[in-house]
């Protein structure tokens, strides 16, 4: 490394370089030596990370940390694959030692995230390979993003990966085939977008790493030449709108701030702007797909002044339609409840909150007896919404959402 | 001023489940570190040493020996060096207290350079 002992001058990183880094040298190396490959991949690029922190402290940060981390990624796969396979080819090794030029990236990265959606593979491994590979994150991260233990992820990415090994899939961005795949790399997105907003992990009601990542890579999907789809931009539009909102969600105790209570000056105006940017776009196709109706729900809240000003005739129009597409989801038919209340039908509200009752994906939640205190509030029965609500505390999946309903018990 | 070497223990620390954002921040706050002691004219300069702990030589009944080490255990490895100046100690202490290396929980060890500018 040609580098000066340092003075202390050199400026602070880009914000979240490395994690971008991570995702596009594994893309890369993984483009270069095939799928079968991955680990080393993983390796390479968790070495060359593990050699900037430690030398990048002492050293100082280099003029270019992005040359310098690739330039070290090379070296490292070099010296892993000459180690392992003597006789390889000396060709092999030419290859850029500076990030390739932005196109051949996003095609890298791209074709990593088919790579990582592969309908062969086990449906439980698509979420955890795309974190690790296309959003360089550590197993432990990855367990907890998914609430699940890490030796769970780790058998789930080895599973896919000895598939790879075995029956290494082809992507080729430029084939009609690939159409057909695309939406099982949206639903991984939208896997990844739930989690991170999802309000179900046991420590955080959010994880705004995680929405960010799916954001970054449906844009990727979205703005890529090869993809022509409304429904990639429908599904942007969604994440973005909910990107937007993250920091208003939760105040500075760690309390959850609710739609009706958030302070929307602390909505991301840019966000929202490039969300609705993407509606229009995604308004261009002939198609109605979920991502359109989820997105238009999240319009119209990013689009109301106040809560009291949302349009919930049209987000109630967008939930019928939603749960005539996806009757089978219990989801769409609790939030739809909750806007058939705010267009003043709580007691119809109530029986269809009831009729879920029986739905086996929603009634081990504390979604349920929440919502349905809500609506009974509403009603003004108030020993009964109590009731639901200390039934939803005590099904409440982290501190944060028990502090939240125990509140509203109190105000009840 | 005087000047001072921090010896940089490391080795014990294991980084490999750190996510990205971590290792970045580690590195911006050794980064900030730095910068702060230059801009007040403290920090001299630091360099990493290689992982493998080096080489020590010496003489045993008139033959020069070579051997690993001096570390007997990787995790006693001096990972690198900053040179600080100081005025004394106390300030070095106080100055290298403030080393995000102190709130890894690894080890630094102070040392005066005697030829050091007046």
């Amino acid at each position: 490394m040609d580098q000066q002992a340092h003075d202390g001058t050199v400026g602070p990183l880009v914000d979240r370089l490395f994690r971008r880094e991570a995702g596009r040298m594994t893309a890369w190396l993984i483009g270069w030596l095939g799928p079968s490959e991955a680990d080393l991949a993983s390796d390479v690029v968790q070495d060359a990370l593990l050699r900037a922190l430690k030398t990048w402290p002492w050293r100082g940060i280099p003029e270019n940390p992005e040359a310098w981390l690739w330039r070290v990624a090379r070296n490292i796969a070099i010296d892993k694959i000459r180690g392992r396979r003597p006789t390889t080819p000396l060709h092999i090794f030419d290859e850029p030692a500076e990030p390739p030029p932005q196109e051949n990236l996003e095609d890298a990265e791209l074709s990593l995230l088919f790579l990582c959606a592969d309908p062969g593979l086990p449906m439980d491994s698509a979420v955890p390979l795309t974190l690790k590979l296309a959003c360089g994150f550590s197993d432990t991260e990855i367990a907890g993003a998914l609430s699940v233990g890490r030796g769970t992820v780790q058998q789930r990415l080895v599973r896919a990966k000895r598939q790879w090994r075995t029956a290494p899939p082809e992507v080729d961005l430029s084939s009609d085939a690939l159409d057909a795949r695309v939406n099982g790399v949206l639903n991984v997105i939208y896997l990844m977008l739930n989690e991170g907003y999802g309000g179900h992990h046991p420590l955080h009601w959010q994880r705004a790493v995680l929405c960010r990542e799916a954001t970054r890579l449906s844009l990727l999907l979205s703005n890529h030449a090869s993809m022509d789809r409304s429904d990639t931009d429908a599904l942007s539009a969604l994440c973005l709108f909910h990107l937007a909102r993250i920091d208003a969600r939760m105040n500075g105790d760690g309390d959850i701030i609710l739609l009706a209570e958030q302070d929307r000056s602390l909505w991301n105006k840019g966000l929202i702007r490039e969300g609705f940017q993407m509606m229009d776009r995604a308004g261009r196709g002939s198609r109605i797909t979920a991502y359109h109706l989820l997105a238009g729900i999240a319009s119209c809240h990013v689009s109301a002044t106040d809560y009291g000003s949302t349009n919930w005739k049209i987000v109630l129009g967008y939930y019928d339609q939603l749960v005539a597409l996806d009757p089978e989801s219990p989801y769409h038919r609790l939030n739809r409840a909750v806007a058939l209340v705010e267009s003043g039908e709580a007691t119809h509200a109530l029986d269809e909150v009831n009729a879920l009752s029986h739905d086996r994906k929603i009634a081990g939640t504390y979604l349920l007896p929440a919502t349905r205190a809500w609506i009974l509030s509403r009603l003004q029965r108030l020993p009964e919404a109590r009731r639901d609500l200390v039934k939803a505390a005590a099904m409440a999946p982290s501190d944060q959402v028990r502090r939240l309903l125990l509140n509203r018990l109190n105000s009840v | 001023m005087n000047q001072y070497i921090l010896l940089l223990h490391d080795g014990a620390n294991d980084a490999s489940e750190m996510s990205p954002e971590e290792m970045q921040a580690t590195i911006q706050r050794y980064s900030s570190w730095a910068q702060s002691l230059g801009e007040q004219g403290k920090f001299v300069g630091g360099e990493k040493l290689a992982d493998d702990g080096g080489r020590i030589l010496r003489a045993v009944n008139g033959e020069m020996i070579v051997s690993d080490g001096p570390y007997s255990e990787t995790k006693d490895v001096i990972g690198g060096y900053f040179i600080i100046r100081a005025e004394s100690y106390a300030d070095a202490e106080e100055i290298s207290r403030s080393c995000p290396h102190a709130d890894r929980g690894l080890a630094i060890e102070i040392r005066h350079l005697e030829f050091a500018e007046g």
